[in-house]
């Protein structure tokens, strides 16, 4: 299961790294372009080794919320599918945001707190529940059902860790949040102009 | 329903749920009764000192970070990592038994390598270190060890192989994730223990951005199901744990800073619950310590010195680790006439069943010391 999900997750990266590349492609021609590098990345070696182990060695599993948003940005920009609104996708990168900050530096031993301890036991996985309760009640459905999708995902225990917060965030999504919600910023900006 | 009373509802049930989820914070989720080691001793023993190397000429050019456990029918088993130089590409984890009624141990065997390793957890592997050896008294054993897939050993992270077989073959290598933080920086040095519900209490370290212990617990299949952090700050590591009853332990650590003192620790409940460190009279220059015993007699290994590790000697305590008293010298060597230092290092303690002590060490970077000792040897020394 384990070695399942990494490689899955390696997948996942490699497709959105090059589904990036291929950007300034129009549609048919970015299809081209992704397939040819996900054939580069078994092919080409780096330092002796598979540029996946590299990966998998790297990263690891990827929280669920990753996996989810990685698979609607490549759905999004390969397949027009256009899933969830951009309004939830703002909503959850600043809650990915906020989340990476309660968590990372205090474990890493910034604090005398260790938050990473809460995700062994139910209180995070309720204290979600409670969140996504509340976006739903704010109307903020799409973000409500995705931190649903999350909690039930670490109940059946779908990644190897036990640990809560392995489901909800992961290094790699919080590093890249403050430029996507520049990107999505400045987007926004452009879009709000050619429509005036 | 109006739309103000479905939001009062939601609201309602947000913070019941977020009460439970508090409540639940101090609800117990596992059980942290300690299994207490039953040691039944000797009676009447003779004194027994025997110090001699695990070989005299190994396979590798360097060993470093050895431990070692006792399997049913007075066997022995050590391993330690070993290969060109620390971090090689060639390092492999090197284990040798020692059989019931002999004195010599086996040749020296790779257990497990840096190829096996990467092909059992998928990943790039760089470095292979410090295996701790745990065993159910049966056949059943647990080998700890560190790898790193990119950089240093801060890099680490904490993988599992087992054995059914009392150490003669093991299954694939297992990673266990103990840090969100792309697992980065869990190390371990100190000897597992049992809880109870057999689950497993790890002793463990970080030292990436802070330098502190924690004590990890994984199931008996290796899943990681708690984690506590037994000190804060940025200069206690390589917590050696003793428990001194089912409920209370004692840690003492290596102590990374300038006070070069060993640091110690006292739990409640099992290991939820750590006092703040304190600095203890015995001398440490930034090495690993090993403890073994219970709270009638509890027995470090540790170096005497504040600096450099070309002392390494034994010391007690009578009262659960509050007061300790210099007991034996093992190993003393000054610099050699070119100036090359000694290294006694990386001491690794147990207590059997029987009550006898085993001690393995890291000789000169080269070898692999053992001492055997008993308690008439201890009450013996000065």
């Amino acid at each position: 299961m384990s070695h399942l999900m990494v490689n899955f997750n390696t997948l996942l990266i490699i497709l959105a790294f090059a589904t990036f590349i291929s950007l300034p492609f129009k549609r048919p021609l970015r299809w081209g372009v992704v397939t040819g590098l996900l054939i580069l990345s078994v092919s080409i070696p780096v330092a002796g080794s598979n540029p996946w182990l590299w990966i998998n060695g790297a990263v690891g599993e990827l929280s669920i919320l990753t996996v989810v948003l990685l698979t609607l940005f490549i759905l999004r920009k390969l397949a027009d599918m256009h899933l969830v609104e951009c309004r939830t996708r703002v909503h959850l990168y600043f809650l990915v945001l906020l989340m990476g900050f309660l968590l990372y530096p205090a474990t890493l031993g910034l604090s005398q707190f260790d938050p990473y301890a809460l995700g062994y036991g139910v209180q995070l996985s309720l204290l979600v529940l409670s969140l996504a309760t509340l976006y739903w009640v704010f109307q903020q459905r799409q973000v409500a059902v995705l931190l649903i999708i999350v909690v039930a995902a670490s109940e059946i225990g779908l990644l190897t860790s036990l640990n809560s917060w392995d489901y909800l965030i992961d290094p790699l999504l919080w590093l890249f949040t403050p430029a996507i919600l520049i990107i999505m910023y400045f987007n926004g900006r452009g879009q709000a102009k050619r429509s005036a | 329903m109006s739309v103000k009373l479905k939001t009062m509802f939601f609201f309602s049930a947000a913070l019941v749920l977020a009460i439970v989820a508090v409540w639940q914070a101090y609800a117990e989720r596992i059980s942290w009764q300690i299994q207490t080691e039953i040691i039944s001793g000797r009676t009447g023993q003779q004194p027994v000192f025997q110090k001699s190397f695990i070989f005299e000429q190994g396979p590798t050019d360097s060993v470093h970070a050895s431990s070692i456990v006792s399997l049913p029918g007075d066997e022995l088993l050590a391993v330690w990592y070993g290969g060109s130089r620390e971090g090689a590409s060639d390092v492999a984890i090197y284990h040798a038994r020692r059989e019931a009624g002999r004195t010599g141990w086996s040749q020296p065997e790779i257990l497990i390598d840096h190829d096996r390793v990467a092909q059992d957890l998928g990943r790039h592997i760089k470095k292979l270190g410090n295996p701790v050896l745990l065993s159910d008294g049966k056949n059943t054993l647990w080998m700890f060890f560190v790898s790193t897939s990119i950089g240093g050993w801060s890099t680490s992270a904490i993988n599992l192989v087992m054995s059914h077989d009392g150490g003669k073959s093991w299954g694939r290598s297992k990673r266990l994730l103990s840090s969100p933080f792309l697992n980065l920086s869990t190390l371990v040095k100190g000897r597992p223990f049992f809880y109870q519900d057999g689950s497993i209490g790890l002793p463990a370290y970080h030292e990436l951005a802070g330098k502190f212990a924690e004590l990890i617990r994984v199931s008996a299949s290796g899943d990681v199901i708690d984690k506590i952090r037994m000190t804060h700050g940025r200069y206690s590591i390589q917590p050696s744990i003793v428990a001194l009853d089912d409920d209370r332990l004692l840690a003492m650590m290596r102590n990374t800073n300038q006070t070069r003192n060993i640091v110690r620790s006292f739990a409640i409940q099992g290991g939820r619950q750590w006092s703040a460190t304190e600095y203890t009279e015995l001398n440490n220059p930034d090495a690993a310590v090993s403890m073994a015993g219970d709270a009638s007699t509890l027995v470090l290994a540790y170096n005497d010195i504040k600096h450099d590790r070309n002392r390494l000697a034994l010391a007690v305590s009578v009262d659960s680790g509050m007061h300790w008293e210099k007991r034996a010298l093992l190993e003393s060597a000054e610099p050699d006439e070119s100036g090359t230092k000694s290294e006694f290092s990386y001491p690794y303690l147990i207590k059997t069943e029987m009550g006898d002590y085993h001690l393995v060490y890291t000789w000169q970077r080269k070898r692999i010391a053992y001492v055997t000792f008993n308690q008439s040897w201890l009450e013996q020394q000065p």
